[in-house]
């Protein structure tokens, strides 16, 4: 490293990523839409303490391409 | 149920058949694909999905597209159009006004609603006209000075 590399130091440097921000290109999470994707749903149990028996998809079946429904514990 | 919307959006006539219930921002996120007017809160209070109808600025989750009906919305995709930035945009660059840059579309759009009202807005005016935008990185020191020179040059 020679002593010209430090001249940055102290100095605000213009970001690359600006532009894009700038201009609406930024790509967050919500912005990508990969072909194929699921979407998740967490359905929360309307009881503060209750034995979970079975689940009843047929509706959400009817309603929605439901590729799988897992009941999870927490 | 679907309405027919006619509107345009960055200088370009749309018209697309939409759910009466669509909000603008999901009209322009989906139907449109500007994926830059962010949804921050989805309840009105963050302002990432500032655009402006007929100049003026909305936040877009808080109307249902068909009430732009036949309005001129500019999102923040329309504001460079030959990719020379506006120049509330080129102060956001030049003062740091950015981090992580989900706020800044709505910011930069408030922004220029702001000067266009107070062409000489001082930094309390700049300050308050803004408290509709939120900055997750809080970065709000560095905004107000992007506003002011964005100000500065707007007047020129």
């Amino acid at each position: 490293m020679g002593a010209n590399d430090l001249n940055t130091i102290g100095q605000s440097i213009r970001r690359k990523e600006d532009y894009r921000f700038l201009t609406g290109a930024g790509q967050y999470t919500d912005d990508v839409n990969p072909p194929h994707h699921a979407h998740v749903f967490f359905l929360r149990s309307p009881h503060a303490h209750a034995k979970l028996g079975k689940i009843d998809t047929t509706k959400a079946k009817a309603a929605l391409a439901l590729l799988r429904s897992t009941p999870v514990r927490t | 149920m679907s309405v027919s919307l006619s509107l345009t959006v960055n200088g370009k006539a749309e018209r697309k058949d939409v759910d009466p219930r669509t909000l603008l921002v999901e009209f322009i996120r989906n139907d449109l694909a500007l994926t830059g007017t962010h949804v921050g809160c989805d309840t009105g209070q963050c302002g990432a999905c500032t655009v402006l109808i007929d100049g003026n600025a909305v936040k877009a989750c808080t109307i249902l597209a068909v009430q732009a009906q036949g309005a001129e919305v500019m999102t923040i995709e329309g504001l460079a159009p030959d990719g020379t930035m506006h120049p509330m945009q080129a102060a956001f660059k030049e003062c740091h006004g950015l981090q992580c840059g989900f706020c800044t579309p709505g910011m930069v759009l408030s922004a220029i609603d702001l000067v266009q009202r107070h062409p000489n807005a001082d930094e309390q005016t700049i300050r308050s006209q803004l408290e509709g935008n939120l900055c997750r990185c809080t970065g709000y020191q560095n905004i107000v000075k992007a506003v002011a020179q964005g100000a500065a040059a707007m007047r020129r």
